[in-house]
């Protein structure tokens, strides 16, 4: 049996590891666009803030895939699947297979702004941009980065830019407040105050028209009008999944692949996880249900009869030292009770928990790290609790 | 004390400092984490762990 992979992200070589785990003989072959062995996406932004080293990010050792006997092809970009002949197409080669897992995750959206393509303009999704970003900022001393997007990674990202030395880090969000598909107005308004109070610039309700600068970019402009200084953009709208190589291949998607519950596509023997992946009409762009799909691909491989039944959306994040844990139904329409607690005169910490009946659906945690783990557990299990019990859980942690 | 490296992420986790922020005591082996319990950094469940060497 001969399984090939795309991708060597978090989906890819956690397939890559439980298939060999389970079955020692087969052939398995890696197929990835990166030239780096796998890293840590999620430490990029250390990398970026210069808290790491690079050597910390790639903890796989050089000679893994080789102990593992799997083949690992880097800088082998997949330019079509034939599945008539089960081919993967490459760059002059052709690749055969009996079965395909398609990990190839998402790139950077690129918003459509004019001048975009000037140099000092940057998406940060690889270790190779992270790398161009914290070169560029030295080679040219940046002193005015703007940042457009004002979601996790954006936020994330502008701490980072700070942390590396850059006076002025601008935050660009078209939406009238900060997270917005995490926070609720209340708790977007409680975080814009303490990054604001921290240095982080901050544009709401503000789009950027257009780029400018003769041989590198100098500046932006917005729709209003109004045009600043920047020597420094990174360009942080969401991500896209990677389906480019997919055209012709009769794999049907929507806007990822669309997977079934056994993780199939719509074509025998090929699958998909992760970024890439559509299921129910969800695409999760983050790492835990990444983890959940995996043994069901597996599974799938080797005859099993798992089946994946979803993830509960959680997110952490932690920008300028502050916690946000927003977990499950944290926006809930209207129906369900809402209890929510602000906890400090200065508005800096929030706390709010969604009930559904009497079970605990969702949770905005602002500030008190040491709730988040118990919040999230409990929003996983759907916790049946009163509203007198929740509020004095809440009152003993304030 | 054993330490064990998240194999998604890279993060280490070190009995010897717990994991106060989840309510992990210092000088709590891997082996007595709560099945439940995951990588502060990535989300990765107990079983994404190796030791490190």
């Amino acid at each position: 049996m001969r399984t090939a992979i795309i991708g060597n992200g978090v989906a890819g070589i956690t397939v890559a590891r439980l298939l060999r785990e389970q079955d020692a003989q087969s052939d398995l072959d890696v197929f990835t666009r990166e030239t780096f062995p796998y890293y840590a996406r999620p430490q990029l932004i250390e990398l970026l803030a210069g808290a790491i080293r690079q050597e910390a990010l790639s903890f796989y050792p050089q000679d893994w895939y080789e102990r593992q006997r799997m083949g690992v092809h880097y800088g082998e970009t997949v330019h079509s699947i034939d599945p008539k002949t089960k081919e993967l197409v490459l760059g002059g080669t052709r690749h055969a297979f009996d079965w395909l897992v398609i990990a190839s995750g998402s790139d950077a959206f690129r918003p459509p702004i004019a001048h975009a393509e000037l140099p000092g303009v940057f998406t940060l999704r690889t270790l190779a941009d992270a790398l161009a970003i914290k070169d560029y900022a030295a080679l040219h001393g940046c002193e005015n980065a703007l940042v457009v997007g004002g979601g996790l990674l954006g936020l994330e990202a502008a701490h980072a830019l700070r942390r590396i030395g850059i006076n002025h880090v601008t935050v660009l969000e078209h939406n009238l407040r900060l997270l917005p598909r995490q926070l609720d107005a209340e708790g977007a308004h409680i975080l814009q105050r303490i990054l604001a109070s921290k240095g982080l610039g901050i544009e709401l309700g503000a789009s950027c028209r257009s780029f400018g600068g003769d041989e590198r970019v100098e500046k932006f402009l917005l729709e209003d009008g109004r045009s600043f200084p920047a020597d420094l953009v990174l360009l942080s709208a969401g991500v896209r999944p990677a389906l480019d190589f997919l055209a012709g291949s009769g794999i049907a998607i929507n806007k990822g692949i669309l997977s079934d519950d056994r993780l199939q596509t719509n074509i025998p023997q090929v699958l998909a996880l992760g970024d890439v992946a559509e299921w129910q009409g969800k695409i999760w762009g983050i790492i835990p249900p990444i983890l959940d799909q995996a043994p069901v691909v597996v599974s799938t491989i080797l005859g099993g009869d798992r089946s994946y039944q979803g993830s509960v959306a959680s997110n952490t994040l932690k920008v300028l030292g502050v916690d946000l844990l927003v977990a499950g139904v944290a926006q809930p329409s209207p129906g369900n009770l809402c209890e929510v607690r602000v906890a400090n005169e200065d508005r800096q910490t929030y706390i709010k928990l969604v009930f559904e009946g009497v079970h605990l659906v969702g949770a905005i945690c602002l500030g008190y790290k040491k709730l988040q783990a118990q919040l999230n557990r409990w929003v996983a299990e759907k916790k049946q609790m009163t509203v007198a019990e929740a509020h004095a859980i809440v009152d003993q942690n304030l | 004390m054993t330490k064990f490296r998240c194999t998604v992420c890279g993060y280490i986790y070190d009995p010897e400092m717990g994991d106060p922020d989840a309510g992990i005591a210092p000088g709590t082996t891997f082996e007595n984490l709560p099945d439940d319990w995951t990588c502060p950094v990535c989300g990765a469940t107990k079983d994404m762990f190796e030791v490190e060497s």
